[in-house]
């Protein structure tokens, strides 16, 4: 009985402690739950709190709940999203191919995604690049389900950063590949010389990353350059200012090359120089062009400055850029008080206008021009000289300004009006005894008529008309003089021309009786100009006409009106000019050749003086013609009110 | 019948004299002058006819032309001018000159004109 009870005792204190152990359980137990319960409510204030967005599925993709960050980046409300499957958000949208199949097959394998990285155009937000995280939760709570957390992350700013960063040193690369550019660093503190492989390629080493001690670097210098190159280093970092220097190098292979370099220096938190970096490029070519153009200018202006002409260049605005030295020692001037406007003082108040009409219609059409004008000498006289300028153009054809020649023609303008100041006085001095004689031939005929010796008075009457020609040629002589010398002179008159070509007809067909002379008169009304010139000029005409078709005698003269001018002209139908010889037809002593066959005399200056006369009177002289089959000589007359 | 008085104003002797027996010879009367100068001081009978020569040393025959168009004594008168150049023409009829004669001319042609002149 003792032992039973002594048993239940035991049992009892046995039960008693099982009981409070069952309590201490129970109270573990509820203390558990509570943590429990804390460390839920401390997830979900973690998972509310977190910055990125997370979403919370079941296994079949439906959405259990989703942080403020989910809803507010992808611009959600709770109710659109909560019981719905992920892939069917936003109509559908939201259907990631890759992450709905990494999600179905590879997730059940490892219960985890990790840093699965979605490129995709989101409704609303649009394109992003984001890495996703997913996790299993397995939570006993109430329903006891699996459920997994999908974290986003957004990483497309920090992408596209990346990207253009990629972008920024590919160009840069290929930059300095194309530029020869080498990048270089110095570390003062190691004195060792690092740099990429361009900068190798332009030592001659290949394209190997360079790497050398500061006196092997040294030692590549191009020994004459290497003390300078060495002190503008020194100063650089003494002085704390930028490198910018160009000198040689000598290769392995000992050839020599120019190289521009620019560096910057470092220095330490101390102050102490630490390192140089810069860049170097591979100017041998560029230097090589700039000798070569610097020989070229230095030849011309040697061979410029001892030519025996004036040579000028200017800018495309008509600027003045160089002057020779022949220039210089004419004018006495520096090349500074010349170049710009300051040629311009030289030239003769009297020229100037006519000099900038020429010289400024040149260079707006860009054409070549000539033109006489008066220089200042250093002497302060003023000589004609003959300045010829042509445009310049750069090898793509852009106007880039004028190069020019002045020549001293002055000698020889003064031996010309000396000439033609003796041809007008020898003219009018011949006249005096050719009136004599002309008087004392008529005289003799008359005397020997009366004695009725007519053989004699023939004679005497062919010396009339030799003396007739004589005065003819020493006329032309005289306009010649006058043409050269600007004096001729026009009396400008009004006169009916149709009236007027009838008289000039009627005494040309009494001079040339075997010639059918025939008038075409369309014009009408009266032109303003110098009758007797007008005169002149029809008479050369008719005569030359006459002149020049020996075999077939008829000459048509016509007038009429075009653009406001009257058209004059004299036909024939003679042996015709070649092509070759009309431009030259007007030229001073310009004759139809004896080699055309045509024995004709003359002086070859009645052309000249009618075109003189007619550019003068403010008309146009021209011809048309055929050989074999005629010629026919035009001018135009301005139709001017009359006075 | 009265002889027609022409005052003939020449700088070369060798033309003057021709002109001179020329129209002598026509039955005029001629006063030759080498220079324009006595008509200046109006020292010479007064003529039926001018003739001047358009260029001389001591005055131009224009201006002596003009001279005698500009006196009551003369302006009347007739006056041919002759000159080498045949461009002066128009400037002897502009000086007042009635007619004009390039050098060289024909005589036929001078006498011509003397006859109209003084008829």
């Amino acid at each position: 009985m003792q032992s039973i009870n002594e048993e239940l005792k035991a049992s009892k204190e046995e039960l008693q402690s099982a009981n409070e152990e069952l309590t201490t359980i129970n109270e573990e137990l509820q203390t558990r739950i509570a943590e429990l319960k804390e460390s839920r409510d401390y997830a979900q204030a973690i998972i509310g709190t977190m910055h990125g967005p997370l979403v919370v599925l079941n296994t079949q993709m439906r959405i259990r709940t989703a942080n403020k960050a989910f809803y507010e980046f992808f611009k959600f409300n709770q109710e659109e999203t909560e019981g719905r499957l992920l892939y069917e958000l936003h109509d559908g949208h939201w259907e990631v191919p890759s992450l709905s199949q990494h999600l179905r097959d590879t997730f059940p394998k490892h219960n985890a995604v990790k840093d699965f990285e979605i490129s995709h155009n989101f409704p609303v937000i649009g394109h992003r690049i984001m890495v996703v995280n997913a996790h299993k939760l397995v939570q006993k709570d109430g329903n006891d389900e699996t459920k997994i957390l999908l974290a986003f992350e957004d990483i497309t700013r920090y992408r596209k950063a990346e990207q253009s960063l990629i972008q920024t040193q590919e160009h840069l690369k290929l930059a300095l590949q194309g530029g020869s550019v080498g990048t270089w660093l110095w570390n003062l503190k190691t004195n060792e010389v690092m740099g990429s492989p361009e900068q190798a390629s332009i030592f001659g080493l290949g394209g190997k990353p360079f790497y050398k001690t500061l006196n092997e670097w040294q030692n590549s210098l191009y020994p004459d350059d290497a003390p300078q190159v060495r002190a503008e280093l020194e100063r650089s970092i003494k002085e704390k200012r930028p490198v910018d220097m160009e000198f040689r190098i000598v290769s392995p292979d000992k050839t020599v090359h120019w190289i521009l370099s620019k560096a910057n220096p470092y220095y330490d938190d101390q102050g102490k120089p630490a390192k140089m970096v810069g860049i170097n490029i591979n100017i041998t070519e560029r230097r090589r062009d700039i000798e070569a153009l610097a020989e070229s200018e230095k030849r011309f202006h040697i061979m410029s400055d001892n030519a025996p002409v004036m040579i000028w260049m200017a800018d495309s605005k008509g600027d003045c850029t160089f002057l020779n030295k022949t220039w210089l020692s004419f004018t006495g001037k520096s090349m500074e008080e010349e170049c710009g406007t300051g040629w311009h003082k030289g030239i003769h108040p009297d020229d100037t206008e006519k000099f900038f009409a020429t010289y400024n219609d040149a260079f707006k059409n860009q054409h070549e021009f000539k033109i006489d004008y008066r220089l200042k000498r250093h002497d302060g006289e003023y000589r004609w000289i003959m300045n010829h300028g042509v445009p310049r153009y750069v090898k793509e054809g852009s106007f880039i300004g004028y190069i020019g020649t002045c020549i001293d023609i002055n000698d020889r303008m003064y031996l010309e009006r000396q000439k033609d100041d003796f041809m007008g006085i020898a003219s009018h001095e011949l006249k005096t005894p050719v009136t004599s004689i002309k008087a004392y031939a008529q005289i003799l005929q008359e005397k020997f008529r009366k004695a009725n010796d007519l053989n004699s008075a023939g004679l005497l009457g062919k010396m009339d008309n030799q003396i007739d020609k004589l005065t003819d040629l020493i006329n032309t002589l005289l306009d010649v003089a006058r043409v050269q010398t600007g004096q001729m002179d026009f009396d400008e008159d009004d006169f009916d021309i149709n009236q007027f070509i009838r008289e000039i007809s009627e005494e040309a067909q009494q001079t040339f009786p075997a010639t059918e002379i025939s008038l075409n008169l369309q014009a009408t009304g009266k032109v303003f100009a110098d009758r007797s010139r007008i005169g002149q000029v029809f008479n050369n005409l008719i005569s030359n006409a006459h002149k020049y078709s020996p075999k077939n005698p008829k000459i048509i003269i016509s007038s009429g009106h075009c653009n406001g001018e009257f058209i004059m002209s004299v036909q024939d139908f003679g042996v015709g000019i070649p092509k070759d010889l009309q431009e030259q037809i007007f030229q001073r002593f310009f004759r139809i050749g004896e080699s055309a066959g045509n024995r004709v005399s003359g002086l070859g200056l009645g052309l000249y003086i009618s075109s003189q006369i007619i550019k003068q009177q403010g008309g146009r002289i021209w011809l048309e013609s055929e050989p074999g089959k005629g010629s026919k000589f035009s001018f135009s007359l301005p139709a001017k009110p009359g006075k | 019948m009265i002889k027609k008085k022409i005052t003939l104003v020449e700088d070369d002797p060798d033309i003057l004299s021709t002109l001179n027996m020329i129209l002598e010879e026509a039955g005029y009367e001629v006063e030759p002058l080498t220079s324009p100068i006595p008509i200046i001081r109006g020292n010479y009978p007064v003529p039926d006819l001018f003739i001047l020569d358009k260029r001389m040393p001591d005055m131009d025959g224009l201006e002596v032309c003009r001279y005698l168009k500009s006196e009551v004594l003369t302006k009347d008168i007739p006056v041919i001018i002759i000159s080498a150049s045949p461009r002066f023409g128009s400037h002897a009829l502009k000086a007042g000159a009635d007619d004009f004669l390039a050098k060289p001319f024909q005589m036929a042609t001078l006498l011509a004109l003397v006859k109209q002149h003084t008829e």
